[in-house]
């Protein structure tokens, strides 16, 4: 009876230990804050071995200064054009370039960090001179003082319709149409349907529209904002371009994806500029992976899920689970688009893959990649290996283990 | 259970500090300590001890600890299910069970990365560290008699 227990015992602790694993393998948050704790058995060592790590050689360090200041200017020439790009916002309100800090496709929703108090709900979001969509609601934010502005991208079901104009050349009368929404499409590439429009003459290939002024009706969206390309509904399929001439089924195609986006620019209110939460901390030498880092400060110190840590201009990654005393970093490139700065000076935002690179062009090898927010900055992340029909292949610049790193809260 | 912690503990930090100098492949000997535990550790408190093995190799490469425990366990119930016909006091025994250690933990790592996509770190550095066994042959002997003797 006695091994009978005990053999069933040692069952139940089995299967528990699997159950606890698989929480573990699926990120439950509590979980793997206390696999966390024991992180403080690391020191011992590591205080041994992080003295012995030699430090960068001075004429890498000159060439890693000059990467990281490219990717500064690089990013603070993205961010002005993000905000100065396009027609003036509304009277009254100024752009505010927001970094997005959560997408969700199925909901088609983007949650974007604003200081708070000075977004409204229907504030235009935009992006250089294309129309993102529009808050629809404020959340309290992360940070204090800050809000999450609820950010429903162009095609969201319950959407208001937007007046918009085209014009097939610059003497050509402008044809005037009304773009609703469907909210069945795909969220990434949505086809805003036309309700209505001025005239039945069918758009030139590749035509594109924008916003009009409608401020007489008391619709204070900016005139000129771009919409997206004229499409037939039934795309390429026969019978198109039939429909198209007999002035049925007009879409509109964002050319935008908003889910890729990783700065908005928002009508707001003018405020001071909000300063950002940070710290300061160090990497541990002796706790990483191929793909992981660990700092020596954790929950107790500030540190919080999604903080950005970064090292003298180098983004290291984004932190991913919290103990007591310790935080680990995901070092894995980020799904968004980065910055790719050529050798001869150009700022084109690329993604992993071929698709989200500009047609006939791609990166080449030895081309800076780099990222960045409001908050932070410009941040070199490595330089181009090689890109082909595969994609990105992208050598990630080291970190410094003998130096100190900052961890920025949004 | 402390030594076996600390063992596992020094063991990953000592790599995970090493590797930046040496490369990927530097030799991992973690499947050794898998091996002791597999072919020698008392059954009462092999559980506890497959979580000690897991949780302390997570800690040192800042990993999720599920994927290493579930990794470690795989590999040592498979050796602890022919431990009556190996001896891990013989080289042989050692680099053969080394290399199939190794070699199911590199498998289970392959397959909870692709169902989970958590990191999870077991590559050609394992096979490797089973080479190891050679030069640290007397060590490990003494700890397999040891562990043998308190398992009966």
């Amino acid at each position: 009876m006695d091994t009978d227990r005990q053999a069933r015992l040692r069952r139940a602790a089995v299967a528990a230990l699997v159950m606890l694993c698989v929480l573990s393998l699926g990120g439950w948050a509590p979980l793997r804050r206390l696999e966390q704790a024991p992180a403080l058995l690391l020191r011992p060592l590591e205080e041994l071995c992080s003295a012995l790590v030699p430090a960068r050689p001075p004429r890498e360090a000159q060439a890693f200064e000059a990467l990281v200041s490219d990717a500064r200017l690089a990013f603070a020439g993205w961010e002005q054009s993000i905000v100065r790009e396009g027609p003036p916002s509304p009277p009254g309100t100024q752009r505010l370039a927001a970094p997005v800090l959560a997408r969700d496709p199925r909901r088609r929703e983007l949650r974007v960090l604003v200081p708070a108090g000075v977004v409204r709900a229907g504030a235009p979001a935009t992006q250089r001179a294309a129309l993102v969509g529009f808050v629809t609601a404020l959340e309290p934010g992360p940070e204090p003082g800050t809000e999450l502005a609820v950010v429903a991208p162009l095609g969201s079901a319950n959407q208001r319709a937007v007046a918009g104009e085209w014009r097939a050349g610059p003497q050509a009368r402008p044809v005037q149409v009304l773009v609703g929404a469907d909210g069945h499409d795909d969220p990434r590439r949505p086809a805003l349907p036309v309700v209505a429009r001025s005239s039945s003459v069918p758009p030139p290939p590749d035509q594109l529209c924008w916003t009009r002024d409608v401020s007489a009706l008391g619709d204070s969206l900016p005139a000129g904002l771009l919409l997206g390309r004229l499409e037939a509904a039934g795309g390429e399929s026969p019978g198109g371009a039939a429909r198209l001439r007999l002035g049925d089924e007009l879409v509109v195609r964002p050319l935008l994806d908003p889910f890729a986006l990783d700065l908005v620019a928002l009508a707001a209110s003018p405020s001071a500029a909000r300063v950002p939460r940070r710290l300061g901390a160090r990497l541990l030498a002796t706790s990483r992976g191929p793909a992981t880092l660990r700092i020596d400060h954790g929950a107790r110190d500030g540190v919080r899920v999604g903080d950005w840590v970064t090292q003298a201009g180098l983004w290291l990654g984004v932190v991913t689970d919290v103990g007591p005393g310790s935080a680990v970093v995901d070092a894995a490139l980020p799904s968004t688009p980065l910055l790719c700065v050529t050798r001869a000076g150009e700022v084109r935002t690329v993604g992993l893959t071929p698709g989200s690179w500009p047609d006939g062009w791609q990166p080449a090898r030895g081309d800076l990649l780099a990222l960045g927010r409001p908050a932070t900055g410009g941040l070199a992340v490595g330089l181009v290996a090689g890109a082909d029909d595969e994609g990105l292949r992208v050598e990630r610049l080291v970190a410094d283990v003998a130096r100190a790193v900052t961890v920025w809260g949004p | 259970m402390i030594p076996l912690a600390a063992a596992a503990l020094l063991l990953a930090q000592l790599h995970a500090w090493l590797v930046p100098w040496t490369g990927p492949v530097l030799p991992d000997p973690f499947p050794l300590l898998v091996v002791l535990v597999g072919l020698c550790w008392p059954r009462a408190s092999l559980v506890w001890a497959v979580l000690v093995l897991g949780w302390s190799r997570a800690l040192g490469l800042a990993e999720p600890v599920g994927g290493h425990v579930l990794a470690a366990g795989a590999a040592v119930a498979l050796l602890a299910s022919q431990r009556h016909a190996l001896d891990a006091r013989r080289a042989g025994t050692l680099l053969a069970t080394g290399l199939v250690a190794a070699g199911v933990l590199i498998l289970a790592g392959w397959l909870l990365r692709a169902v989970s996509g958590a990191p999870l770190t077991a590559g050609w550095a394992l096979p490797a560290g089973v080479a190891l066994a050679l030069p640290l042959l007397v060590p490990l002997r003494a700890v397999a008699t040891r562990l043998r003797r308190r398992a009966t």
